[in-house]
């Protein structure tokens, strides 16, 4: 066979004919969508329109209304501001969503008549009615609340009016990311816990209450964490730290042969592991021609990668994680991230401050001198603090006062990333807290400076814009009706063989419930859910018609002021696309760990 | 069969090529009749066509409004009337294509629409890097801001005096970046809300969601005229904080058809300067003034001919629509605003409205 092949002249093998038609597939592909790409480029030069990412770098000059920031300096800033903002509606959606679609789910399979026909009837006004309309109803309806008025001024427990909704909310306070982090951890930690029992009661076989033990440590230490015990978190912003300064001297070049090592190692240990399984019994060391086209590919794959690192396209890549501003004002490089992570995690809050953005290349400053200690009284702008703020990357050195924001005594001194930081003026926020990660309070109206407008306070509970409430109720109420259908049909798909199974094992109703019905229930239910979440992803863009600064209404925005309308189009294209393979890939990640463990 | 299965992706594999080839080539034959149809003027487009296509606003009182019976009249549409009138002799022969600022340029680059007259401010940005050029300007304009009396704003009021406040706007104007700036130069931090009509922000200053609006101060003019407000709503600052010439784009490097839409605003603008009239234009002596003859081709040496236009394109024009004056005063003087004293009277007046000559 092998002698046969040999003789065989190349043009007449069919291992070379199988994967040279593949190629030559492949390359016809590539050249279509190439020539289609040329094209366009071509068109749009003959409309006096030159295809260009260099808007992404320059500043666009317009306000945003909401999000992380409101006066962004590029292009590709305003673009993340819209990712967030979209991302913001979409995350919290989807948890409300399904809350509310189980709970009306299930409430359309109760035996209560009122329950009962009062879920159906929402289902079926809302199922149809058009998803547009009812965003226009929401916003309308909030409308129609009265402005802000002098009398209104004051302390709420909710209040309506045509600038918004507000209600009472916890709000972070500085060192609310410490305790995020550490209640991950001991969830972690409390999960562990409760396999361990687990697996000490399958072991010994006696009673060890694994759910007891997990839930009793988990709020033990919730409330050690809540009075303090979070601080030894502070560890990792501390680590943080010292990578970031680490990282911050590395050249680009490092990254450069970082990436190729790793594709050459990768590439090395699968071509080796494809040689060791050839030198099997069964294979007996014997290469068909098939084996060392594979081992040809491998190579050649490995070689298009340290190219590529080696290319304008790696170093851009490698300039961009060293931290460069260089491509479009970006500063998310490795340094930065630790960076971040170190001040948002940072284990002596007392010694350290964020400047904002505006302070060009400023990062980041140390407190050299502390003027009020914990105990005095300060008033709103007294001097608190001197301290030296640093250039990131060289040794820029500008000494800074630090002002009191707020009048009164000060327990504990923390400094965040202020809220309104001016250069010229030089005047930061110092946050004067009890310490408490975070703090519920009530919304307050207050006065626009000296004029005669109202408006919520920041910080003060939570006060949602028109156009936020009314995107986020539409796509929310509107894929909870479509997820209340998936919990009826998931709960019914369960057949009634199998509760009257449970039941005659001497299950109580909640057991029943817990370990026979919902995990089948859930099998079924995962994967028409997952392509609700899609949906509810992708209708946030509606957030257009109600002024929600979401990707697309800031994507238009932009490509109105510079003309860039294709890649606009394209950043929308591939945002949506990773946001909505992201959430399929959670969704399968947790389909296949529901699935029936096969043996 | 593996044999067949090879030969038939082989097969396949070149009929993909094949066509890869074929597509391309297509897609040139393609940009080529593109090419011959690009060829073909836009004034040969437009009058094989038999009508106008011209890009308004969606709605923008005293430049654009729709009747109850679908009719269109304002500023800017009898501008479209204007130009439809000397092409086609005929100024009804016009379709109207409503646009929204924040589609308007790509509907015109899109071929979508002939000429766009729709309140249009002309930038240095949208004449160079958006492929479109500008005629001459209609309407000198600047942008100015709108708020209740009741909430202590007057007249006089100034940027300043926004400090903290919701503005609203809408969405892919020049308006939210002057704003920005404007704001940002006496030290305001505003909250800016863009919509994409401006009939939305007015409904949600009303409502109260946003403390004011802002735009061109003729919009201003026009939307507090339409609510009936002229005492309640103040309009500040008293020096508008942008220029905004309003007038006619077109696409670039389309040098014949901006020549037939510079001048037929020119022509309303020379027949205003001459004092012709819808009533006098018949019994004009034309003799006395060589120009205007020219221009309205009652004696030689018109130069219509030669923009491909008929010589008596632009008496169509003046016939038909009227000139500079009248067609201010039709539209605009009902909302309050006129030519005496401001940018938009007679250069002889003190003015900027100015024509080149005809000659």
């Amino acid at each position: 066979m092998k002698n046969a092949l040999k003789t065989l002249s190349f043009f007449r093998n069919v291992v070379f004919l199988k994967w040279a038609s593949q190629i030559v597939f492949l390359v016809g592909l590539l050249y279509i969508i190439w020539s289609y790409i040329q094209n366009a480029v071509i068109n749009l030069e003959q409309t006096n329109i030159a295809f260009s990412w260099g808007w992404l770098g320059e500043t666009p000059g317009v306000s945003i209304a909401e999000g992380m920031y409101t006066l962004p300096n590029s292009g590709r800033q305003m673009i993340q501001v819209g990712m967030l903002n979209m991302l913001r509606v979409t995350v919290t959606g989807i948890f409300a969503a399904t809350f509310l679609g189980t709970f009306l789910g299930i409430a359309r399979l109760s035996k209560n008549y009122i329950v009962e026909k009062t879920s159906t009837g929402l289902l079926e006004v809302v199922r149809n009615v058009p998803l547009l309309v009812q965003i226009f109803f929401f916003q309308a309806f909030v409308l129609t609340f009265p402005r802000l008025e002098v009398f209104d001024v004051g302390t709420y427990y909710l209040h309506v009016s045509a600038k918004g909704i507000a209600f009472p909310w916890l709000n972070r306070q500085p060192t609310a990311y410490l305790f995020w982090v550490y209640l991950l951890a001991i969830f972690i930690l409390a999960n562990k816990i409760y396999k361990w029992r687990v697996q000490i009661l399958e072991r010994e076989g006696r009673e060890t209450r694994p759910f007891l033990w997990s839930v009793g440590i988990f709020f033990g230490l919730l409330v050690a964490g809540w009075y303090g015990g979070y601080r030894v978190m502070g560890v990792i912003g501390f680590l943080a730290g010292y990578i970031s300064t680490g990282v911050d001297l590395l050249p680009a070049i490092f990254y450069q042969i970082l990436f190729s090592s790793i594709a050459v190692f990768i590439g090395y240990r699968s071509t080796k592991k494809f040689i060791d399984s050839k030198k099997s019994e069964e294979a007996q060391g014997i290469y068909s021609d098939d084996d060392y086209f594979k081992i040809i590919l491998n190579v050649i794959v490995v070689l298009l990668v340290v190219v590529l690192m080696f290319s304008s396209v790696g170093l851009g890549l490698s300039n961009f994680l060293v931290g460069d501003e260089i491509v479009f004002k970006a500063d998310w490089g490795v340094p930065q991230f630790f960076d971040g992570v170190n001040n948002k995690l940072y284990w002596n809050p007392e010694a350290k401050i964020v400047l904002d953005a505006q302070l060009d290349g400023m990062k980041r400053a140390d407190i050299i001198d502390w003027i009020a200690v914990p105990g005095t009284e300060v008033t709103k702008g007294d001097v608190i603090a001197r301290a030296t703020a640093k250039d990131l990357k060289g040794d820029l050195n500008q000494e800074i006062s630090i002002y009191a924001k707020y009048t009164g005594v000060i327990e504990e001194v923390f400094v965040s990333q202020g809220d309104t930081i001016k250069i010229n003026e030089k005047t930061y926020d110092i946050r004067v807290t009890d310490s408490k990660p975070l703090e519920l309070s009530r919304p307050k109206i207050e006065q626009i400076g000296t004029t005669k407008f109202k408006r919520y306070a920041d910080g003060f509970g939570k006060s949602l814009s028109v156009g936020y409430f009314a995107i986020w109720l539409g796509v929310v109420l509107y894929t909870a009706i479509f997820i209340s259908e998936v919990v009826r049909a998931g709960i019914m798909a369960v057949s009634k063989g199998q509760s009257e199974a449970g039941l005659s094992l001497g299950l109580g109703r909640g057991a029943l419930l817990r370990l026979i019905v919902l995990p089948q229930a859930i099998r079924v239910m995962l994967p028409p859910m997952g392509n609700q979440y899609l949906n509810l992803a992708k209708n946030t863009s509606l957030g257009i018609a109600v002024a929600y600064p979401e990707i697309v209404a800031v994507g238009q925005t932009l490509y109105n002021q510079e003309g860039q309308t294709l890649p606009v189009f394209l950043i929308w294209m591939a945002f949506y696309s990773t946001v909505s393979l992201t959430i399929s890939t959670i969704i399968n990640y947790y389909n296949r760990k529901m699935k029936i463990v096969e043996r | 069969m593996n044999k067949k299965a090879i030969v038939f992706l082989l097969v396949f594999a070149m009929v993909i090529v094949a066509c890869g080839d074929t597509t391309d080539e297509a897609a040139v034959e393609a940009t080529e009749e593109e090419h011959d149809h690009e060829g073909e003027s836009t004034l040969e487009q437009v009058q094989e066509r038999g009508f106008l296509k011209c890009g308004v606003s969606t709605g923008a009182t005293g430049f654009t409004e729709v009747g109850d019976d679908g009719s269109y009249s304002g500023f800017d549409v009898d501008y479209c009337y204007a130009v439809a009138a000397a092409i086609f002799g005929d100024y009804s022969k016009v379709e109207f294509k409503q646009l929204t600022a924040a589609e308007r340029f790509t509907a015109l680059s899109a071929g979508e629409v002939d000429v766009l007259i729709r309140n249009t401010t002309w930038t240095q940005s949208r004449d160079t890097e958006l492929g479109n050029d500008f005629g001459p300007t209609t309407y000198f304009d600047g942008q100015q801001l709108m708020g209740r009396v009741s909430d202590g704003l007057s007249s006089s009021s100034t940027l300043a005096d926004i400090d903290g406040l919701r503005v609203c706007t809408n969405a892919g104007t020049t308006t939210e970046k002057n704003i920005t700036e404007g704001a940002g130069l006496v030290g305001a931090t505003i909250e800016l809300v863009t919509v994409e009509a401006f009939s939305e922000a007015i409904d949600k200053f009303i409502a109260g969601e946003c403390d004011i609006v802002t735009t061109d101060g003729s919009g201003l003019v026009g939307r507090r005229a339409v609510n009936d407000a002229l005492n309640d709503w103040a309009i500040f600052p008293q020096s508008p904080i942008s220029k905004e010439p309003l007038g006619p784009t077109y696409r670039s490097n389309d040098s014949q058809w901006a020549d037939i839409i510079n001048w037929t605003v020119y022509a309303t603008i020379i027949a205003d300067e001459y004092g012709v009239t819808r009533a006098n234009i018949d019994s004009f002596d034309y003799d006395a003034a060589p120009e205007m003859g020219r221009l309205f081709g009652k004696n030689d040496g018109e130069l219509q001919t030669k923009m491909g236009l008929s010589a008596d394109a632009y008496y169509n024009v003046v016939k038909q629509i009227g000139n500079y004056d009248e067609i201010f005063s039709r539209n605009l003087n009902p909302l309050g605003l006129y030519r005496e004293g401001g940018a938009n009277a007679r250069w002889t007046e003190g003015g900027l409205v100015y024509a080149p000559p005809a000659r």
